[in-house]
């Protein structure tokens, strides 16, 4: 516990998984000939968590996260919570191997005793989805 | 000297966790990953490995080993300046680790632990909270008069006009997070020794930092990031975790084989 006022507490730990993941897979002193453990025993998704910011998908979320704000302000109904779809988006260009969709799939394995909720979401299509939001999806945008 | 068994058996390899100076050697009584064989300590010279047996065969592991790994880590961390491996760090023997790491890299890791000497890492990560796109409404008049346009009408209708919307509002979210996390960067950056700015993990991320900080100033560090915490609070939700070994200033951007 620390000594801190109400707006941040330090914890232990990165209360999300995937911090957690992504500081013990990727960062540590490498001796590069004698890593060969990987990661089994979860199901392994196709998803990278971390989304492409610069892509169809994104735009068109932030675009209903605005539009939402119509409803808001006429009083509409209840407001459907604001997922971030974070595999959506596909994963990086790069293949960085089993781990980064160990990752994802960890992190969802995990959350039950996760907190943090922007960030363990799992991927979810909007099921109003129209064929044209479908048809847009597509991995070129990622950097 | 060595506490416990010395690998070499067959059968066995040693999984290595981390290097500490052989003067903070800590007392561990952990179960380590694998076959949860006993932690122990590996010296040689000046340094020493924390160690433990694991299956020569080890190369699958599963998330108990994960949490194993960084509780090991961060229990030494707080008696010890510890240099954390990469997980799944598996060496064929004591000999190998003793030869390859603790002498092989001695120069190395003996630069690392005084440069990181009392010091461990702080990681602060925010996230926008939804709110942010009244303010980016409010802000850019295009997206506000896009946003009019396209009221009431039907989604397939209006496909191209939310691409473009959600173009500018990206747009808008960019230059928000490169303002906030300079802002947020500047106010910090002056209590660390280091600090490593990660990718921005999602799309409503502010920034993800890790801050090397001494322990002396740790309660100096928490009250300015509660301060940034504070300024943003309508705005940026921050996670804050620490004391950890310093896993983000060990390897400068080296890639490991999954990395």
């Amino acid at each position: 516990m620390t000594q801190q006022g109400g707006y941040l507490q330090r914890t232990p730990h990165p209360s999300s998984l995937y911090d957690v993941l992504d500081l013990i897979l990727d960062k540590g002193l490498v001796i590069d000939l004698y890593v060969r453990v990987s990661l089994v025993g979860i199901e392994l998704l196709t998803i990278d968590a971390r989304i492409v910011i610069a892509s169809v998908d994104t735009y068109l979320r932030f675009a209903e996260a605005v539009n939402r704000l119509d409803l808001a302000e006429t009083g509409g109904k209840d407001l459907p919570e604001f997922i971030e779809d974070l595999g959506e988006g596909g994963g990086r260009g790069k293949t960085k191997g089993a781990l980064d969709g160990a990752k994802e799939s960890i992190k969802d394995v995990f959350s039950g005793d996760d907190d943090d909720d922007s960030e363990k979401a799992p991927a979810r299509r909007r099921s109003r989805s129209s064929s044209g939001e479908r048809s847009s999806r597509g991995k070129d945008d990622n950097e | 000297m060595t506490a416990g068994s010395p690998s070499g058996a067959p059968g066995t390899a040693t999984y290595v966790y981390g290097v500490v100076r052989a003067s903070e050697a800590p007392t561990i009584d952990a179960t380590g990953v694998g076959r949860g064989a006993p932690v122990r300590n590996l010296t040689d010279g000046d340094l020493t490995a924390i160690v433990s047996d694991v299956d020569e065969g080890f190369v699958e592991a599963g998330r108990e080993d994960l949490e194993r790994h960084m509780a090991i880590l961060e229990h030494v961390a707080l008696s010890a300046t510890v240099v954390p491996l990469r997980f799944g760090t598996v060496m064929p023997d004591d000999g190998a680790v003793t030869a390859e790491l603790l002498r092989g890299r001695a120069e190395e890791l003996d630069e690392l632990l005084t440069a990181l000497d009392g010091r461990v890492e702080l990681s602060l990560s925010g996230t926008y909270e939804e709110r942010i796109f009244g303010e980016v409404v409010a802000e850019q008049p295009e997206v506000a008069a896009l946003r009019e346009r396209m009221r009431g009408r039907d989604e397939d209708a209006t496909y191209y006009d939310r691409i473009r919307l959600g173009e500018l509002v990206a747009q808008a979210m960019a230059a928000k997070r490169r303002q906030d996390s300079e802002q947020v960067l500047a106010q910090l950056r002056p209590l660390a020794d280091d600090v490593r700015v990660g990718d921005v993990a999602h799309e409503r991320s502010v920034l993800s930092a890790s801050f090397l900080v001494h322990r002396d100033r740790l309660p100096e560090f928490d009250r300015a990031a509660e301060a940034v915490a504070a300024e943003n609070r309508a705005r940026i939700r921050f996670r804050y975790a620490g004391p950890l070994p310093p896993y983000d200033f060990v390897g400068g951007g080296e890639a490991g084989p999954w990395g």
